[in-house]
């Protein structure tokens, strides 16, 4: 109550400040004019009436000043005049200034940008409905994440499974059809989703409804969702979306809502379309692992309780289902944090990184302030020689610097706003539905928190030892100024924290480097030089015949090939690195393992592929032949594998001939006799050994899509027109999508890797210099300061080498036990980034002795430019310089 | 030297708040009620007066608006506000209790103890 009328009136006269002043001026005038009439009255003259009253009332200035007291104003009042006389000295230093500011905004702005980026990612609550209680589950086989969940798995779970509100799965690959109808023809991305997967979420749709459970049945109307973004395109406008009829394969769909543009889930998706059990991916088997699952607990139910009652299910599966789910279980993690697993690391070791820039920036600014605190020394003993306390005279240090911090915060608010534009860019950090906007409010409040924690962590030390001072020397030492010891080994000790800050910074940064060297690399049992990809879609309606497809994509080979600059061409089901996984239970036909026990059993990636994929990937063809015209229809299955398989299941012997077991989802396991072997490729990803692959006959298994590649003798991305052209040719409403060179497919996959190795060299490559900076500036101060000592040495016969031998060794001291601290350090933290490393060890010495040797150099050349102008010194000069 | 002056300090207030509960005075007239009601023996110096008006307005014990005074001028007057008047009261009861012991220990003879 009292504090809170305390506020008030305080809040009240901070506001209305003239008219405080005016009154109490009123309110004086007032009284000694009452007073000197009282005193008239009484007889007394009015001159000396008025002398009287104003000595009887005691000092008016000083009585004011208590009365601004008493309202709490005093501290306030103090403020501003420290800050005022704060810019006066920080105008009148433009230089320091100038480079405090910049300094330090460097290290703001690197700050600021990646917590937006973190804040954005991590932080932030998802955009749904108490996103606290949602959970992602995902499958783990033997305790190792998989992450996919098979369907009939998922119903199970659902129906047994009582601690969620909601239980939803979602297919997380986009899916690809073809739309049509007055419009032009055009291609969308979709999934399917359990029918209350955004009610689960939490989010409502802009128009129209969400799905009903009797749309998550088998046999009911077909409908669809569509984003209004997509409506907006389709329509013209997303109002008339709702109840619209939409052409999808030429099948229609009746849309049923709109989802606002803001949502974002997994990926951005035009429309979804409901799972319904026992359809399309919905109805494969136990062993097919290809849907996510979001969960939402319900209120009081806690994660781990959850967790305890769906181990409970996996068990119970376990034993009902042996040889589909022995060792597989369900795992439930928070939404936001699942979601954010992959980026996490990075993002933390950046976040980290870009902190030590930021310390190695306040060490700088602290020891230019140190530096000046000297020259300022004679200022602040007057200061204090006046009755300023030694508290005051902190404060207003620290006021100060925070004043600077405050300024370089500005700065760095928008060097931060212009990186914020490029990291996400460059990194792909973030879905692309969640690239940060802007700076937000906790941004911008971290940034000014941020700032002012600058100010005092570097203004500390300086505002301490410049109040500090000892009153009688300084003032007797008069203009000179002179040093102490002290103050010079505090910013050595700083240097020493800046070296060996930067050293740690940039063996980090050497060593995700050429991690990524080594991945970027990686040979990926192909030859991805001169590669163009692309994909075509047929529509199920225009070509239902196997024959047609078949027919198609064999004209079209045959004419792509015939291209001018062409050598060769390969259709596959799905390319390397850019359509990754699908794997599929695989054995050796004639040695079933024991029980058909298949969850032990080894799973092998497959594709489909033409004639000449092989020829046009360069992958070697080790034993046997390519696919024929003759694999097709009714001709025995055949199968080719690569050499990991070959050696897994048929280890010692010739594979030719042998046959193979594919579990293809269906009811019986399919089987395929083995007619050639080819090299392994990495076909997941460049970071990843190659996974065991069959590959089957595209005549055998003509599916309406196919992906190719095209081995050209130039730059690939000069045939795209021919290419485009051609394809129309072939068939008018058939479009050629995502045409890109395998170099660039490689380039993109790896682009988190590279950003995280790039932005960290950036910022090691800032501390280096600020380091090298902070080096500079404590020599060349000291050499300076030395000036008369030097003097003397050179007089007394000195030469120019052994000076510079004396500040050379002065510098190289320091930068020499930053080292040796920063390598011990460096050794302990590496090791955290060891699940970041490819193919390096944390410790790498290669990489240490480099660093070190840039590092040494470097410092070297910071010493060298103080040092030569010590020896420049001119004795007479030097002496008679006291 | 400090206590002694927190005790003035706050001897100060009481008066203060005493002199305004008996009705509604501008600063000159707190001064001139309390050497009345003190038959002149107390020595206040005039200026301080007001700090401690003000300290009392802040912690909302007393309030103020500007008024006219008898002789026709803008003067600002306090008035004893809710929670003035409960502290007032506290204050006296506790001054009464400080007196009354401190009194009894200043009687004591030695044939007490």
């Amino acid at each position: 109550m009292k504090l809170f009328a305390q506020i008030r009136s305080w809040l009240k006269w901070v506001v209305n400040r003239q008219q405080l002043e005016t009154g109490m001026e009123a309110e004086v005038r007032f009284h000694l004019e009452s007073y000197a009439e009282d005193l008239v009255r009484s007889g007394v003259p009015r001159p000396e009436a008025m002398r009287r009253a104003r000595l009887e009332f005691g000092g008016i200035e000083s009585h004011k000043d208590a009365m601004r007291a008493s309202l709490g104003l005093r501290l306030w009042d103090e403020l501003g005049a420290d800050l005022r006389y704060g810019a006066r000295q920080l105008r009148r230093n433009p230089g320091f200034t100038a480079v405090a500011v910049l300094t330090l905004a460097l290290g703001i702005g690197g700050n600021t940008a990646m917590f937006s980026i973190i804040h954005e990612v991590l932080l932030k609550p998802l955009p749904f409905r108490d996103p606290a209680r949602l959970v992602f589950a995902r499958c783990t086989f033997g305790g190792e994440i998989n992450p996919w969940v098979s369907a009939p798995d998922y119903y199970d779970y659902r129906e047994q499974a009582n601690d969620f509100e909601g239980f939803s799965a979602v297919f997380p690959f986009p899916l690809k059809t073809t739309v049509t109808g007055d419009t032009e023809p055009e291609r969308n991305t979709f999934t399917y989703v359990a029918h209350d997967l955004f009610q689960t979420l939490g989010v409502a749709p802009a128009a129209g409804r969400w799905f009903t459970p009797e749309e998550g049945r088998l046999g009911s109307p077909d409908v669809v969702m569509v984003s209004e973004r997509f409506a907006q395109r389709r329509f013209g406008d997303s109002r008339k979306a709702v109840g619209a009829t939409l052409i999808m394969d030429g099948k229609p769909y009746e849309v049923v809502g709109l989802m606002p543009t803001t949502f974002h889930f997994l990926d951005d998706f035009d429309a979804w379309m409901p799972m319904r059990r026992g359809e399309n991916m919905a109805g494969a088997t136990r062993q097919s692992h290809n849907w996510v699952i979001v969960g939402r607990l319900k209120p009081g139910v806690t994660r781990e309780g959850a967790q305890r009652q769906v181990d409970v299910i996996s068990k119970r599966l376990e034993r009902q289902y042996p040889a589909s789910n022995t060792n597989k279980a369900l795992q439930l993690d928070p939404l936001q944090a699942a979601l954010a697993e992959q980026q996490r690391p990075q993002l933390l070791v950046l976040m980290a990184a870009v902190g030590l820039v930021l310390l190695i920036a306040c060490a700088n600014v602290a020891g230019l302030l140190l530096a000046r605190g000297s020259v300022r020394r004679l200022e602040l003993a007057m200061r204090a020689a006046l009755g300023a306390s030694r508290v005051r005279i902190t404060r207003q240090l620290l006021v100060e610097s925070v004043t600077l911090a405050l300024l370089s915060g500005v700065l760095g608010m928008a060097i931060a706003f212009w990186l914020n534009r490029l990291l996400p860019l460059a990194t792909g950090l973030g879905d692309p539905g969640s690239v940060p906007k802007g700076l937000d409010w906790p941004v911008l409040l971290f940034a000014l928190a941020l700032s002012v924690l600058t100010g005092v962590l570097f203004g500390v030390a300086p505002a301490l030892r410049g109040s500090s001072s000892h009153l009688i020397q300084d003032i007797a030492a008069g203009v000179r100024t002179t040093d102490t010891k002290t103050r010079v080994s505090l910013r050595s000790v700083l240097v020493v924290g800046q070296v060996a800050v930067s050293l740690m910074l940039l063996v980090g940064a050497g060593l995700l480097i050429r991690g990524f060297v080594h991945l970027a690399r990686t040979n990926p049992g192909f030859d991805v030089q001169h590669l163009l990809t692309g994909e075509i879609q047929l529509l199920e309606t225009q070509y239902p015949n196997r024959n047609q497809r078949i027919q198609f994509f064999d004209g079209l080979s045959e004419d792509l090939a015939a291209i001018h600059g062409v050598k060769a061409v390969g259709f596959i089901s799905q390319l390397p690195i850019r359509d990754p996984w699908n794997n599929n239970t695989v054995w050796d036909a004639d040695h079933p393992p024991e029980n058909l026990k298949l969850a032990g059993a080894p799973s092998a990636d497959q594709r489909i592929v033409l004639p000449g994929y092989f020829d046009a990937l360069h992958i070697p063809l080790t034993i046997g032949r390519d696919f024929e015209k003759s694999d097709r229809k009714n001709a025995p299955l055949t199968i080719v594998i690569n050499g990991k398989m070959a050696r897994t299941l048929f280890p010692g012997l010739n594979p030719l001939g042998r046959r193979v077991s594919v579990d293809m989802g269906g009811p019986q396991p399919t089987t395929f006799e083995v007619v050639g072997v080819v090299g392994d490729a990495h076909i997941d990803s460049v970071g990843d050994s190659a996974p065991m692959t069959i590959y089957l006959s595209y005549y055998q298994f003509p599916d309406t899509t196919l992906r190719f590649a095209i081995r050209t003798a130039q730059d690939p991305e000069l045939i795209t027109q021919s290419v485009r052209r051609l394809v129309l040719a072939h068939d008018r409403t058939v479009p050629v999508e995502n045409l890109v060179s395998m170099e660039k497919l490689i380039g993109d996959s790896l682009a988190p890797q590279r950003t995280t190795s790039v932005t960290l060299a950036l910022f090691a490559t800032v501390a280096l210099m600020l380091a090298c900076i902070g080096l500079y500036g404590v020599l060349a101060y000291s050499v300076s300061q030395r000036t008369h000592e030097i003097g003397v040495r050179m007089a007394l016969g000195a030469n120019r080498r052994e000076v510079l031998r004396l500040v050379l060794k002065q510098g190289m001291t320091l930068a020499l036990a930053g080292m040796a601290v920063g390598m011990v350090a460096a050794f302990g933290l590496t090791r955290l980034l060891k699940n970041m490393l490819f193919d390096v060890a944390p410790n790498d010495p290669a990489t240490f002795v480099a660093v070190s040797g840039l590092l040494t150099l470097v410092a070297a050349l910071a010493c060298a430019i103080p040092a030569r102008r010590a020896t420049k010194v001119d004795p007479m000069v030097a002496l008679r310089h006291e | 030297m400090d206590k002694q002056m927190d005790l003035m300090q706050g001897t100060l207030d009481m008066l203060i708040l005493k002199a305004v509960s008996l009705g509604p005075l501008h600063g000159y007239g707190v001064l001139l009620r309390i050497q009345q009601i003190s038959d002149e023996r107390l020595e206040i110096q005039q200026g301080s007066l007001y700090p401690a008006l003000y300290r009392l307005e802040h912690q909302g014990l007393i309030s103020s608006e500007w008024g006219e005074s008898d002789n026709k001028r803008r003067a600002k007057f306090y008035r004893l506000t809710a929670p003035g008047r409960r502290r007032l009261q506290t204050e006296t009861e506790k001054w009464n209790r400080m007196a009354s012991l401190i009194a009894s220990i200043l009687r004591t003879t030695p044939e007490e103890i």
